[in-house]
This record gives C-alpha cells, structure tokens and sequence, in this order.
C-alpha cells in the first residue's frame, strides 16, 4: 500500500518534471523561472489524443497553441478541390497553433494526432489570466511570442525574395 | 352495470393508496425543491461573490501573493467590514427595524389608504359616472395584503438568512480560491473535438458575467449613495434604509427605481410636509434616475448585451420570487441577464460553425 502511495508521489514528480522540461524547451517559455513554470504546469491543459484524431480544422476559430510532449502531429492543407498537402510532421517538443494565442482567427491549417498523442494546451484565455495575474510573467510570454513572430516574419521575407529572385531570373530567360 | 363489493373494495383501495402516493410524491418533491432553491441560492450568492471579488484577488497576485494568502486576506478584510457593521451599525438598525415594525408600519399604511383616498376623490372628478373604479378600496386591501406577506416574509427570512450569511462565505472562499481548478476539472471532462470552443466560450461568458456583476454591484452603491444624498438633508425617517432599497431596487429595470421611490413617497407624506416630500421624489427621479443612473453610470459601467425585454423582466422577478424568495426576486433579473449572455455567446459560436466553409 505504501509502496504503491509512493510510487504514485514518485511518478507525478516525474510527469511534472517531464512537463516542466517540455515547456523550458519551447522557445515561449523557455525565459521563465522554475516557479512561473510551475505557474504555468497549473494552468495549462493535459490532452490525450487517438491516432487519427482531429486535433482542430482548418477553418476553426484558433483559441491556442499546443507543445507535443509525446507522439506526433500531421500539419495539413486542404484546398478548394478537397485534396490535402502534408505540410509538416510535428515531433515531441515541438509546438504549432501560436498565431492563435494572439489573433482570434481562423486556423489557417489542419491538424491530426499521428499514433497515441499527449498534447500541452495553452489558450488566449490563460495567456488574459496570466496577464491579469502575473504582469510580469505575462510580459516575458507575450515578448517571446513576439520574438517567434519576428523570426517567421525575417523567415517569410528571406523566402519572398529569394522567389522574386528566382521569378525575375525565370522572366529574363523566357524574354518576358 | 353492477360492481361487486369486492371491486368496490379493491377501487376504494386503490384510489387510497394512489392518495398516499400522490401525498408521499408531493411530500418528496416539495422537500426536493426547497433543497435545491436554498442549494441554488447560496450557490448564484456564491457565484456573485466571487465574481465580484475576483478583480481584487487577481490585483494581489499580481503583487506577488499566492492566491491562497489573496482570497484569506480579502476575507478578512471583509470580515473585519462586518464585525465593525455589527458591532456599529447593527444595534441601531435593528432598534429601527423594531420600530418600523411596531409603531410606524400601521401609521405608513394609513397614509397609503388616505393617498388612496385622494387619488380616488380627485379621480372620481376627472371620470364619467359609468366609468368610475374603486381604486381606494383596492389600494387599501392590497397594502395590507402586502404589508402581512412583507412581514411574514421577514420573519420567515431569518433562519434563511442566517442559514446563507454561513453557507454563501464558505462556498464563495473556495469558489475564489480553487476557480482555476474547477475550470481545469470541468475542462477534463470535455471531448477533444468541441474543447476549444468551449474553453473560449467559458471565457467570454466569464468575461461578460463578471462585467455585468460587478456593473450591477457598483450601479446599486451608486445608487444607495446617491439617494441618500438626497433623502439626508430632508431629515425623513429611515433614510438608511430607504437609500438601500433605492439602491437594490435598481436591480430591476423598468420597475424597480419606481418600486424605490414608493416607501420614499409614504413615509415622506406621513412625517414630512408635502412640498418637501414632492422636491425629494423629484430629486430622487432627476437627479439620482436621470442624471446619476441613466447618464453616469449605466453607459460606462453596465453592458448593453444584457439588455433584456420587459417581459423577460417580469417572468425572472415571478420565477426568481417562486423559487428562491425575497431574495430571488432581486437576483432573478441579473440571473436572466447572464443566461441571455450564455445564450448569445453559444449562438455566436453555433453559427460560426454553421457558416465556416471548412465545418463538417
């Protein structure tokens, strides 16, 4: 009996550690102390997901972001035809639906739960409490964010000139 | 057609024992009901009070305090704010409550029958013989009608009262203290699939109630403040106690600043010269109605989206009355308020659902 209590204390500990180090390892909250991330570990959401599983649509109205902590996750594009395109294969650690925890819109993609999937949740509605509760913590989070942002953005830009490059070299070739 | 003894027995039987089950039926469901209107009471008092409190706690975590030590401070503070009301306040309260009860309710309700009275004089002038209605005697029967039901309505408060002024601080701590938990728990048990929308919902909904709650609270103090501002100079009897009712009588719209302003009306005609009675009344409509409420105070504080018509009105002060009492009636129109709130909120997201060119 007393074993089995202790194991059980045991293992929590280590979920929580595990948990802990899954959320210092995403680059959102890898500025936060060990007891904002325990603030943290108490406010975001454990969900379990079937292989297969939707996790949200293309479409939905995005609340959120999620970190894997365990299995993985296909990010996918549906066009106006219905065919979808794999964008991405998420692997443990890694996050994805950020922009939602900002903007209030539409999902821009698709994403499903590849084989027994363990999801970390964490929603505008918590990032709103953060912010009311723990200014501080909420500035580090948000400037984080920010920071993601940013490097997509510097990311996008590299990307759009080196097409418009391509384009313009493309234009000369064919004489246009 | 004959029945035998036997089958007269056997029905006589029967319908016996259908009685007793009827009655026994009756017995549980009345038991039931009266449990679960004192449980929803101090559950939406509750529910009041952490919405209004939340605000404060939050401030003080933000300060660096766990939320444990923020919710046991601001009871304590509120504590201290009761145990000095009672020890400051009450006795004289209660020595007018004696008062009002024993002396001046029978000589307010002469006052209200003479009013009656003249209204129906004057009335009487201004109709054709054919048409004329006896308001006085309906006025004077429907005084103390509401007079006896007032007085036996507070007697029976009491115990209830003091059942709530125990039960609504001890679920309002953990409400305050575990709010984050009970969201987590609740959050569990929804599917993947509508998880999101939800979660969001409960936001908004949580967002918008605490909005409209605390809207309410401040409006009624304004309000209680306001009026006594104007009763005070006067030097009328109770002002008090009237400026509190004033005050919790804006809960209700459309009725309720009338409501406040009739036991201003009756105790002023009967302590007061007339003049002054119709300068304060006019004073409590212009300035505390118009002027405080309807300018000041409703656009900054109250949200529009709980608007609600006035029928919606009179049925939440009917059931809130039916159900859960005095205090029912008072909480049954910001109850309506956030179940419109709730009900917009879930439609909104139904039809996003429904008009998303990507939904299933």
């Amino acid at each position: 009996m007393a074993e089995t209590l202790w194991e059980n204390i045991l293992k929590r500990r280590e979920r929580e550690h595990s948990v802990a180090s899954i959320l210092k390892n995403t680059p959102i909250f890898s500025d936060l102390s060990r007891r904002e991330l325990n603030i943290i570990e108490n406010i975001i959401h454990r969900r379990r997901y079937r292989d297969g599983e939707i996790i949200f649509r293309q479409g939905d109205p995005g609340v959120g972001m999620y970190v894997i902590a365990k299995g993985q996750v296909r990010i996918f594009m549906t066009n106006s035809a219905g065919v979808s395109v794999e964008l991405v294969m998420l692997q443990p650690g890694d996050f994805f639906g950020e922009t939602a925890v900002i903007d209030r819109g539409e999902r821009s993609a698709s994403a499903q739960a590849v084989g027994d999937t363990e999801l970390l949740g964490f929603f505008r509605p918590d990032l709103f409490d953060i912010i009311d509760r723990f200014p501080r913590m909420g500035a580090k989070i948000l400037l984080k964010i920010a920071l993601v942002y940013s490097e997509r953005l510097r990311h996008t830009n590299a990307e759009l000139m080196k097409a418009r490059t391509q384009l313009a070299e493309l234009r000369k070739k064919t004489g246009e | 057609m004959s029945f035998s003894s036997k089958s007269i027995l056997a029905l006589a039987l029967a319908i016996f024992v259908g009685l007793l089950l009827y009655q026994f039926a009756l017995q549980i469901f009345t038991g039931f009901t009266a449990l679960i209107g004192d449980l929803l009471l101090t559950l939406l008092l509750s529910l009041i009070t952490y919405y209004i409190f939340d605000p404060v706690i939050a401030r003080l975590e933000a300060v660096g305090l766990s939320r444990g030590i923020a919710t046991l401070l601001v009871f304590l503070c509120i504590s201290c704010v009761i145990v000095t009301g009672i020890v400051v306040v009450l006795p004289s309260f209660v020595e007018e409550l004696k008062n009002l009860k024993q002396i001046d309710v029978s000589r307010y309700m002469h006052e209200t029958v003479y009013l009656s009275e003249r209204l129906q004089s004057s009335l009487d002038r201004f109709l054709p013989p054919g048409m004329q209605i006896n308001i006085s005697e309906k006025i004077s029967r429907l005084t103390s009608g509401l007079m006896k039901s007032l007085m036996n309505a507070t007697t029976a408060a009491v115990p209830q009262t003091l059942t709530l002024a125990l039960t609504v601080p001890f679920f309002s701590f953990f409400f305050l203290r575990d709010a984050g938990e009970f969201k987590r728990w609740f959050m569990d048990f929804v599917p993947n699939r509508y998880f999101e929308t939800v979660m969001d919902a409960i936001y908004n909904i949580n967002r918008q109630t605490g909005m409209f709650i605390r809207g309410k609270f401040l409006e009624s103090l304004i309000i209680a403040a306001a009026t006594f501002v104007v009763l005070f100079p006067s030097g009328i009897k109770y002002n008090i106690l009237l400026s509190l009712f004033a005050g919790l009588c804006n809960l209700i719209p459309y009725v309720g600043p009338v409501i406040g302003a009739v036991p201003i009306a009756i105790i002023g005609f009967a302590d007061l010269d007339p003049t002054t009675v119709l300068y304060v009344v006019g004073a409590y409509f212009i300035f505390v109605q118009v002027i405080v409420d309807n300018m000041l105070v409703i656009p900054f504080v109250i949200a529009k989206a709980s608007d609600l018509h006035a029928f919606v009105v009179l049925v939440a002060i009917i059931a809130g009355g039916k159900f859960l009492g005095i205090i029912g009636m008072f909480i049954g129109v910001p109850v309506a308020s956030v179940l419109k709130i709730i009900f917009e909120e879930v439609r909104g997201y139904l039809l996003f659902r429904n008009t998303s060119p990507t939904s299933e």
